[in-house]
């Protein structure tokens, strides 16, 4: 009755909303990037080292680190560019669930305070053949009415001429 | 809400995939989507009758080669209204609605599905109920579009009820 019959299959989707706590430090990390565009960090008073994202928690010294704002800064969205890819692999965003478009640069940029940061190197049409370790780049922030408290707040770091920032 | 602080952070997963249904499940949806028809497996050493069907009696590690036809018709064994919206992709419908499980008269167990054309309140263990198919039939099971309440008088005489006594509401068979 059933050799050779046709197996069906059945199309599904697999949707799960989920929310965290972002807890004092890295809410209050994200919440000043929405508020004031800028990161805000925290220095650890054990190993002078900056946190970046803050946390209560050094994780090299175990020092406890003050809540904000004592001890804590924000950076200048200024570096230079140390490294970079160009991510060609469709992935999931974890904030959406959509498919990121690709492909996308993404770089890592020695933030001027001495800390690493990574993030989307743009805009889209940026000629990849004129990039070289040491370009200075800054952060592109979206306007006010656009943040809501996420990393992609910046909207990636560009290029800027030596000596222009 | 404190300005410039974050409270919680949003995420979201969402993975789209392909679920083979094997030849038991699939022989069963075939024939609901072609033929409109119910069709239940039968262990041989236990004579259970199963729906939804299943390839190996569960009791008796059987493989179930026979197949058997149900009617539309059957009785609710139990049901809940659902209140909570937490998904359009999960959820067969908007909230509320009510879901059930419904044994189908020949069959010894219950078939969960959603219950239509009947206010909430007048649920009851023991309905009886009958299988709405939809038109236009995909091969899943939302081609049965609901289960509705049986109308009084509308029970044909010679229906498999003879066959197989309808439980009393609280009764211990199980489904």
């Amino acid at each position: 009755m059933m050799d050779e019959a046709e197996l069906l299959a059945q199309e599904r989707i697999l949707e799960v909303r989920f929310h965290w706590s972002a807890g004092p430090y890295l809410g209050r990390f994200l919440g000043m990037l929405k508020e004031e565009g800028r990161l805000w960090v925290v220095r650890c008073p054990g190993c002078k080292r900056i946190l970046m994202p803050p946390r209560i928690v050094c994780g090299i010294c175990y020092s406890e680190t003050p809540p904000f704002p004592k001890g804590w800064f924000p950076l200048s969205g200024r570096g230079r560019l140390l490294d970079w890819e160009r991510v060609m692999y469709p992935q999931m965003d974890p904030e959406t669930g959509t498919i990121r478009p690709e492909p996308y640069i993404h770089g890592t940029f020695a933030l001027d305070e001495g800390v690493l940061f990574t993030h989307y190197l743009g805009p889209e049409d940026l000629d990849e053949s004129t990039l070289r370790e040491g370009l200075r780049v800054e952060a592109v922030v979206k306007p006010k009415e656009e943040r809501v408290g996420k990393p992609t707040d910046i909207r990636y770091f560009k290029l800027v001429e030596e000596g222009d920032d | 809400m404190i300005e410039g602080l974050v409270e919680t952070v949003q995420g979201r997963l969402y993975v789209p995939y392909r679920n083979w249904l094997g030849k038991t499940a699939s022989l069963f949806f075939r024939e609901l989507r072609d033929r409109g028809r119910l069709m239940a497996t039968r262990c041989r050493k236990c004579e259970k009758v199963y729906m939804p069907p299943r390839s190996i009696c569960p009791e008796c590690f059987m493989e179930m080669d026979q197949w058997v036809e149900l009617p539309a018709t059957g009785t609710l064994l139990t049901y809940t209204v659902v209140h909570y919206s937490y998904s359009d992709y999960h959820q067969p419908r908007k909230a509320p609605y009510a879901l059930g499980i419904v044994r189908l008269d020949g069959a010894d167990t219950g078939l969960c599905h959603l219950l239509g054309e009947v206010d909430f309140g007048k649920l009851r263990v023991g309905m009886r109920v009958e299988a709405v198919l939809k038109e236009e039939r995909k091969g899943n099971i939302l081609d049965i579009a609901y289960f509705r309440p049986l109308r009084e008088g509308s029970e044909s005489t010679n229906s498999s009820d003879s066959l197989s006594p309808e439980p009393r509401a609280g009764d211990s068979r199980r489904g």
